[in-house]
């Protein structure tokens, strides 16, 4: 009986950490299923796109990738989820797509704030993401 | 005695010290190699476990020419040098040029697929004395541009450098904060992009959707072809005492059959633009063109060659904070001392079309476009007047300087300028912008070979450069500077004129300061910068180590704050001087500070 009563705390002990592992798994499972999949994006189809659709498609990456990076606690345990960095990559990728057709097609005009295109937001969501940790200017080739 | 033979003793090894220093300055020899990307791959691969360039400065072979395959990525400091090389000889810069890989096809995997890109914190690059040859060598097609920098707070350095044929963009800026210094360098015949149009030019990299820039000094360049404004900064701070505000000067280089205006219309804040020679800048022309077909700049009543338009209303609280937005009441935007000058080959585009003119509207995918009943839509235009094409400022810029810090001072249109250049560039430009204007498609240009040198041979650079940007000595635009000589770039003109850019900074400094200058050593330039807490009048000037003066660089009246001169490496009478260490010397009042330099040829 004594000895029973001895082993509970070691019982405990384990229980918790097994708990414990069990949490830690199923969140950075949960992280992964987040991470909303987006495909590569050929130039070709940003390059019907107005100024105001550029500076559109450039918000929906930027947003997309500020909000997979803030699923992490910090860069360095992003770049420990391979999904994650192939998903940045990719994000980059269309980036530097979408600067390609958009500047081919509108130059300068691109700096030409209106309504439906805020050039100020857009450089203020690059450096959210480039303190994030994230230089997506730099394409999928980015160092990460 | 005892004493003073010390001191003497003591002196000789301060200044000596800096030459044991550049003594043990890592250089490291690029020699030639028959094998394409051999230069690149060595310097890439010449790193230390730390991933930093083990030599300080790589210096290519003149007079050969270095195929390119791969994209040379640099993530420390380093400078990439041409050796010298004998033009009288035969010789010419150590020249970079792009050719595919064994598979046919560009291994440059970036956009923009430029020959150099820098990444990075607090690095330094420099680029110095080198010819960038934009075609590929098997003809295939161009280079994007030279450089394309990202990272933040990098200082990067481009002087004596040369890049003919490029596709788009020469230097384009994707950092943060980054600090630029673009001097004696020419940027010529861009080819652009097959069909291309608007989208080329010399520097592109201030706000937004590129990077962001501490400094911009753009001095004694020569920019010919861009196909759009050779010039875009968007944003450049904030204004006067905006802590984070950059500064951008520009001054005393030609700009010459540029496509567009020569900046941005709407510009950075705290720019300057001095000295300058604009000749047949917006090289399209303007048309009365309302239906957004984007075939011309269709401004009513047209834009100046300076024109600057009004800035939106930046009101983001981030970038207020980090100084990054701009003051529209106080841009303190200045032009003074430039020269204009429309050819009699522009004014002629000009006048083309003033009856009149109509095409049908193509569709994204060329076919003509329909309305909803099926009939072809077409448009019509016409050229604007001529006086409406050419000339300094339009109404717009002239709201700005009325009530926005914008001023201007001392501009001329050169009409007498007599300019050498060759009218065959001319012409090819004017042909190339009318085939583009008819109906919105190049029908005749329709690669990137429309514009080539006078050999008609778009693969080789003809050196020395057969183009002469030079004017005639009687034109009014040679006394025109702010220190009476020429405007212009001194790089294909023989002239001595004095190239000194002063830059008042936005912050107030509270004492009175010399700073070292940058870089050191140095060759042909360096800057100097100096801070004063009240105006005062002072004199900076250059002494050799025996004591003789070589040069005054400046000596007056100078407000408060932080000034930075250049020094070009030439004394008083436009000699350069010989190497070796100098001293330059700030004196205000009783208060006088020395500080050494190197420069080396």
């Amino acid at each position: 009986m004594k000895k029973k009563f001895r082993n509970y705390p070691t019982l405990i002990g384990i229980t918790l950490v097994v708990l414990l592992i069990c949490g830690c798994s199923k969140k950075d499972e949960s992280k992964t299923k987040q991470i909303k999949p987006v495909a590569a994006i050929p130039v070709e189809n940003f390059s019907k796109l107005d100024v105001c659709g550029c500076n559109k498609q450039a918000n929906i990456i930027l947003d997309g990738s500020i909000a997979l990076r803030k699923k992490f606690m910090d860069i360095k345990t992003l770049k420990e989820n391979k999904n994650a960095i192939q998903q940045i990559r990719i994000r980059a990728k269309n980036w530097t797509s979408l600067m390609s057709a958009c500047f081919m097609n509108h130059g300068a005009n691109m700096w030409v704030p209106s309504e439906c295109n805020n050039v100020e937001i857009i450089e203020e969501k690059k450096d959210i993401l480039y303190d994030l940790g994230i230089q997506i200017v730099q394409g999928e080739k980015m160092r990460l | 005695m005892i004493k003073s033979i010390l001191i003497r003793i003591l002196l000789t090894i301060a200044v000596l010290l800096p030459i044991t220093k550049l003594s043990a300055a890592d250089t490291t020899m690029v020699a030639w190699s028959a094998t394409p990307g051999a230069w690149e791959s060595f310097i890439m691969g010449d790193t230390a476990s730390t991933g930093a360039q083990n030599a300080d400065v790589y210096v290519l072979e003149s007079s050969k020419v270095h195929l390119q395959v791969n994209i040379l990525r640099l993530y420390s400091s380093c400078e990439i040098r041409g050796a010298d090389y004998d033009e009288s000889a035969g010789g010419f810069p150590a020249t970079i040029q792009q050719i595919p890989g064994a598979d046919g096809t560009s291994q440059f995997d970036n956009w923009p697929a430029s020959n150099i890109l820098t990444y990075g914190a607090h690095q330094s690059y420099k680029l110095h004395n080198l010819l960038f040859n934009g075609a590929m060598a098997d003809q295939s097609g161009t280079t994007f541009g030279v450089m394309a920098t990202y990272g933040q707070y990098n200082t990067i350095v481009v002087d004596h450098v040369t890049s003919v044929h490029n596709q788009v963009i020469t230097y384009f800026n994707f950092g943060k904060k980054e600090k630029w210094t673009l001097t004696n360098n020419t940027a010529i015949q861009y080819t652009c992009y097959p069909a291309g149009m608007y989208f080329g030019g010399f520097f592109w990299g201030g706000g937004s959707w590129v990077g962001t820039l501490r400094s911009l000094y753009v001095q004694n360049n020569t920019i010919e072809g861009a196909h759009a404004n050779p010039l875009v900064i968007y944003s450049s701070g904030g204004g006067i005492g905006v802590p984070g505000a950059a500064t951008v000067h520009v001054d005393h280089n030609t700009f010459a059959n540029t496509i567009d205006l020569p900046k941005y219309y709407r510009d950075g804040n705290n720019s300057h633009h001095t000295n300058n020679l604009y000749v047949n800048s917006i090289s399209q022309g303007q048309t009365k063109n309302n239906a957004n077909t984007s075939l011309s700049q269709n401004k009513p009543g047209g834009l100046g060659k300076m024109a600057t338009l009004a800035q939106g209303t930046c009101a983001d609280s981030t970038l207020l904070a980090n100084g990054d937005c701009w003051d529209n009441a106080a841009r303190n935007i200045n032009y003074a001392n430039n020269a204009w000058y429309d050819t009699p080959e522009l004014i002629a585009l000009m006048e083309w079309g003033a009856d009149g003119w109509c095409w049908n509207l193509h569709g994204a995918d060329g076919n003509d476009s329909l309305d909803a009943d099926g009939n072809v839509v077409s448009l019509c235009d016409t050229m604007l007047a001529v006086a409406d094409q050419s000339k300094w400022l339009d109404d717009s810029t002239n709201i700005q300087i009325a009530s926005h810090g914008v001023s201007e001072s001392n501009n001329i249109n050169a009409t007498d300028l007599g300019w050498n250049l060759d009218p065959m560039y001319i012409n090819k430009q004017i042909e190339r912008n009318k085939d583009w204007l008819d109906n919105g498609v190049h029908n005749t240009f329709t690669d990137y070979w429309w514009n080539v040198q006078e050999d008609n041979n778009a693969v080789v650079v003809q050196w020395p450069i057969p183009m002469d940007f030079s004017y005639s000595a009687t034109s009014s635009a040679a006394t025109a500077c702010s220190h009476g000589g020429p405007v212009g770039s001194t790089e294909h003109m023989d002239h001595s004129a004095t190239l000194g850019i002063d830059v008042s900074s936005e912050t107030l400094p509270n004492r009175f300061g010399l700073k070292q200058n940058y870089p050191n050593p140095f060759n042909p330039t360096t800057e100097i910068a100096f801070t004063l807490d009240q105006t005062a009048d002072v004199n900076l000037s250059i002494y050799n180590m025996l004591g003789q003066k070589v040069r005054t660089l400046t000596n007056g009246s100078k407000n408060a704050g932080t000034h930075t001169l250049q020094w070009n490496g030439l004394d008083e009478m436009g000699q350069n001087v010989s190497t070796g260490i100098y001293l330059y010397r700030l004196t205000s009042g009783s208060k006088s500070i020395t500080k050494k330099m190197a420069f080396m040829k």
